[in-house]
């Protein structure tokens, strides 16, 4: 099992985890703190001192961006937290997450959470992230009664708590991802995939915070797409075991570090939001899935010791939950535009978190003349989320974003490959524009060569393998240190020796 | 003066500017960013090699003090003006006595004030000239003599890349320095690249040329930096070069007469090759792994500069630049004066001309093909009029895309522009001109084909191509939820102070430090 314990000590054993012992409140100054770290890419954020019960930490699924040469990954942390490793390669985690899809493991059972003691929900000190100016729930995994979340089917009578006999049965339970805020001493507002938010009143619903990675993933990887996928119990048990403990509600991860029972309410808590909607800006995943929101009382709050509370700063730039969505959502298409044409003709793809996932990356062979059309205009039809799609060459290597964002610019013929849609497409959900859902076009840019190009046309790039016969490039490596430098392979883009970005 | 004895701060807290690129790499092996490599290296690929590592693992900047095969005792200093990986102006902000910690916003403030300041060269006589310590005419002349360097394997020859092109306008007493490589072909005759749309191919191409008389220039290699970075600049027709780089380093520059012609040049620099470009003749040039990353091809027919005379200090140093290793996440010379010279002087060029823009950037990851500019708008129509305006009055034949964000978007920062991009820049309404096939290019390029490009005389490709821009402000489409308490500037300040007192590093994420 990875709970969440074990990921930060994986985090800290890679010197990829900070404590700040100083008083950060809850309240005012920890979103800030998480907000600052993000965008400066910076380690996680143990905030030991936050005035509430509860350790807060940032930047749990975050990391750098790709905009430079670093030490570590975007995805070393998510890597870290499934299993691949910190150290884990891009294609590893994408490769992980895609075939856990199909779930195929059955979670242990536990016959209770971990999370024993009891607490108040105002004590815990949960942030005040994302612009909320309430206690905000950022990364939460809620379970209900699976049998009260359909697909816009269930009537008023639908069960509103898992009978006793089911409730470590992981098909009894729906996992969500949610979002929420909290308003007086129980009140909740919480965002949810939109099956979710038509349980009816009544409805019990346990919030897991804290929950262990896998299960954060594998709640969100269930509703992205509209392709079959297991259960999100068993999606989160491939990744990682995560095992299952009861409450009304149905199955948690028994790991969690706080529960939060709840019954759902027929009318929105007192001080939330006239929108009807949670305070603070939405978490990446509500663009991507059709949301509604859940009034819930909150009746009873458990805790592990001395409980750990990730958060993310939703809305910000290289916020926890734009990687988690980034990984996730990358790893379905990849997954699904490698199974469609009897070949996988994807070497990678990615909507980096840098570009707020309004853009789809895909190194790709372009298999015949026109193929670049049909693979960007697969990736339109499967996603949503993005209304950009870049297609570069196979061998780009996923973490040199640098030479992928200069392809863009000096490969593609500006007259002839931006290829723009008829204005009819549906509006993208990441952009900022068109939120009224207004139809419009959308563009791919093919900065791969051209199949129909004969082979003398295709320019080499400079790198330092293509450029030196292997015996200059032999003599510099060997000498490098000896003729007085200082930077070893650590420092090149790819860590391939050469900072060449590919031959 | 002695370079070496000055050390007095400068009025806008730096010190003193270099005034040779020697006295600039001093200032470099003061600091321990210079690494002097006393190892016998060859030109032929080797010294280019060791420095495209350096590029690519931000290492120091190396100086071959002993390079073989050469009859004359030069020296080779690989992309001395790379700047620093996440901060490229440093390296130009010391070599103009500028503080190198200054943030981005800074540094374009102080050299935008520079160059708004010109100061008017001195002329010296040659005896006080450090370039005229050796002084070859004639028979003498041999580019040969020199260690050119040989930069990558499929390079159609050696070049010299690093120099600052003298030439003078047949009608006026204007004076055009810019940045155009040349191709050694044997002792006396190296190959130009010259492309029609920028000044000094213009006045060769359509004065010169047409009237079938030859061009005196004087290719200066090794001046001190605010000529060179000057040289790369779009200073405008008619206005003193000279002066510009006498703002930008706060003094007058000290310019001599050439030996076989009126023209001055730096007296600052290492060698100086003088003599004409000729009309009707050509040679091969190329083919060159190119600023853009490629190796560009193929080999085209370029103008030919016949040498009549090569002065040169002591031991002269001979700057180069490993094109192509300038892109993506490594840096240069060329990538490094895009960001920190030309980025000032076009942000300074179009307030000149009436457009309140807040910066003028190139694009990280690749220099000269795409800008971003930060700018308010203020009336419709203002992004494409600027673009226009930049289009057609800059002689943009190298630059294809310029990217619009708002006036509080950091152009320095990919991932703001990036962002910006992504999040702002409606496929259905941002995009312009793209497709519209009817715009001149040069051949550097590796989107057009061998036959789009052609060979034809003035350089220019033979196929037009588009020059797009794309509106990435947010046009008020910016909700994305309520205003974050935490953005704002206490707050902001609070977090960043917790978290330096917790140890945590932080990077900006970009290059605005």
């Amino acid at each position: 099992m990875t709970d969440l314990r074990t990921h930060l000590g994986r985090l800290a054993d890679a010197d990829d985890l900070v404590t700040v012992d100083e008083r950060v409140h809850w309240a005012d100054t920890a979103a800030a703190v998480a907000r600052e770290a993000a965008r400066g890419n910076a380690p996680a954020i143990r905030l030991s001192d936050t005035g509430g019960r509860a350790t807060l930490v940032a930047g749990a699924f975050g990391g750098p961006d790709r905009l430079a040469v670093r030490a570590r990954e975007p995805w070393a942390r998510i890597g870290a937290a499934v299993g691949a490793g910190h150290d884990a390669g891009y294609l590893d985690v994408l490769d992980g997450l895609a075939a856990a899809r199909r779930g195929g493991s059955v979670p242990e059972r536990a016959d209770a959470p971990a999370a024993t003691a009891e607490a108040d929900l105002r004590s815990l000190g949960l942030p005040a992230a994302g612009g909320a100016d309430a206690p905000a729930i950022t990364l939460g995994v809620a379970a209900l009664p699976a049998a009260a979340v359909g697909d816009g089917a269930v009537g008023a009578d639908a069960p509103t708590r898992v009978p006793d006999g089911d409730r470590t049965a992981p098909e009894a339970a729906a996992w969500v991802p949610v979002r929420g805020s909290v308003h007086g001493s129980d009140g909740l507002a919480l965002s949810v995939p939109a099956p979710a938010g038509r349980v009816p009143a009544g409805t019990r619903v346990t919030v897991a915070l804290g929950a262990p990675p896998a299960a954060l993933l594998g709640a969100t990887m269930r509703w992205l797409g509209e392709s079959h996928t297991a259960g999100a119990p068993a999606i989160a048990d491939a990744l990682r075991p995560v095992p299952i403990a009861p409450t009304p509600a149905g199955a948690v991860p028994a790991g969690s570090e706080v529960l939060v029972e709840a019954t759902v309410s027929p009318t929105p808590p007192s001080g939330s939001t006239a929108a009807g909607r949670p305070a603070g800006r939405p978490a990446a995943w509500e663009r991507a899935v059709p949301t509604a929101t859940l009034d819930a009382r909150a009746t009873r709050v458990r805790v592990r010791e001395d409980p750990l509370i990730p958060f993310s700063p939703t809305g910000a730039a290289m916020a926890d939950d734009r990687h988690l969505l980034s990984v996730a959502e990358s790893a379905r298409l990849y997954g699904r535009v490698n199974n469609y044409w009897g070949v996988s003709p994807a070497e990678w793809l990615a909507l980096p978190v840098e570009a707020g996932l309004g853009i789809c990356l895909v190194a790709a062979d372009v298999l015949y003349a026109g193929f670049e059309w049909q693979l960007a205009n697969t990736l339109f039809s499967f996603s949503h989320l993005f209304d950009k799609v870049v297609i570069v060459e196979a061998e780009t290597p996923p973490m040199d974003l640098g030479r992928a964002f200069d392809d863009l610019w000096v490969k593609a013929h500006p007259a002839n490959d931006w290829e723009f849609s008829d204005p009819e497409a549906p509006a993208a959900r990441a952009p900022r524009y068109r939120q009224d859902g207004t139809t419009g076009a959308n563009v791919y840019v093919d900065a791969a060569w051209d199949p129909q190009w004969d082979e003398e046309y295709i320019a080499p790039r400079v790198t330092f393998d293509a450029t030196y016969p292997e015996e200059v490039r032999e003599a510099v490596r060997d000498e490098w240190h000896d003729l007085g430098f200082d930077h070893g392979p650590e420092y090149d883009p790819t860590r391939r020796g050469d900072g060449g970005g590919g031959a | 003066m002695t370079p070496d004895s000055r050390g007095a701060p400068a009025s806008d807290g730096g010190t003193a500017p270099a005034d040779s690129l020697r006295s600039y790499l001093r200032q470099l092996a003061a600091v321990g960013e210079l690494n002097r490599i006393d190892a016998e290296v060859s030109w032929n690929l080797e010294a280019s090699a060791v420095t495209m590592l350096a590029n690519n693992r931000d290492d120091r900047v190396p100086v071959f003090e002993s390079v073989g095969d050469s009859p004359v005792p030069a020296r080779l200093v690989g992309d001395p003006y790379r700047g620093s990986r996440g901060r490229p102006w440093d390296r130009p902000a010391r070599a103009l006595g500028l503080p190198p910690d200054l943030s981005g916003d800074d540094y374009y403030r102080a050299v935008m004030d520079r160059l708004r300041n010109p100061i008017d060269p001195i002329r010296v006589d040659a005896d006080a000239a450090p370039c005229k310590a050796e002084i070859r005419r004639g028979d003498d002349v041999d580019l040969l003599s020199l260690p050119w360097p040989y930069i990558h394997a499929a390079d159609g020859g050696r070049y010299s890349n690093l120099h600052t092109m003298v030439a003078p306008d047949p009608d006026s007493s204007w004076t055009d320095w810019s940045a155009h490589r040349a191709m050694i072909q044997d002792g006396d005759r190296a190959s130009v690249l010259l492309l029609a749309g920028e000044q000094t191919p213009n006045l060769f191409y359509y004065r010169y040329e047409r009237r079938e008389e030859p061009m005196p220039v004087a290719l200066a290699v090794g001046v001190e930096p605010a000529a060179q970075f000057t040289a790369s600049m779009w200073i405008p027709t008619g206005s003193d070069e000279a002066a510009f780089a006498g703002g930008l380093k706060r003094e007058p520059i000290e310019l001599v007469e050439c030996e076989t012609s009126d023209l001055d040049v730096p007296a600052s620099a290492e060698l100086v090759v003088e003599g004409r470009i000729l009309p009707g003749e050509r040679l091969d040039e190329g083919p060159f792994g190119d600023y853009f990353g490629y190796m560009h091809g193929p080999r085209r027919s370029m103008p030919v500069l016949e040498v009549d005379a090569i002065t040169h200090r002591e031991e002269p140093l001979l700057p180069f630049c490993v094109e192509g290793s300038g892109v993506g996440y490594s840096s240069n010379t060329t990538s490094t004066t895009e960001v920190a010279c030309i980025g000032p002087d076009a942000t300074l060029g179009l307030r000149a001309a009436g457009y309140d823009v807040e910066k003028c950037v190139p694009w990280r990851f690749t220099p000269r093909s795409v800008y971003v500019i930060s700018t308010d708008v203020p009336r419709p129509g203002y992004l494409h009029e600027l673009a226009n305006f930049i289009f057609t009055t800059w002689g943009m034949l190298h630059v294809d895309f310029f990217v619009f964000v708002d006036g509080d978007v950091d152009p320095l920062s990919t991932r703001e522009v990036l962002e910006a991009l992504a999040l702002h820049a409606d496929p259905d309404s941002d995009f312009h001109q793209f497709g519209a096939e009817t715009m001149p290019k040069v051949p550097l390029n590796i989107y057009q084909t061998p036959e789009e490009k052609g060979d034809v005389e003035t350089g220019t490709s033979k196929s037009k191509t588009a020059k797009a821009y794309i509106d990435a402000t947010a046009d008020g489409d910016g909700s994305s939820g309520p205003a974050d308490p935490a953005v704002t500037d206490d707050r902001r300040e609070r977090a960043r102070s917790i978290l330096a007192e917790a140890g945590v590093d932080l990077d900006p994420g970009g290059a605005g430090g």
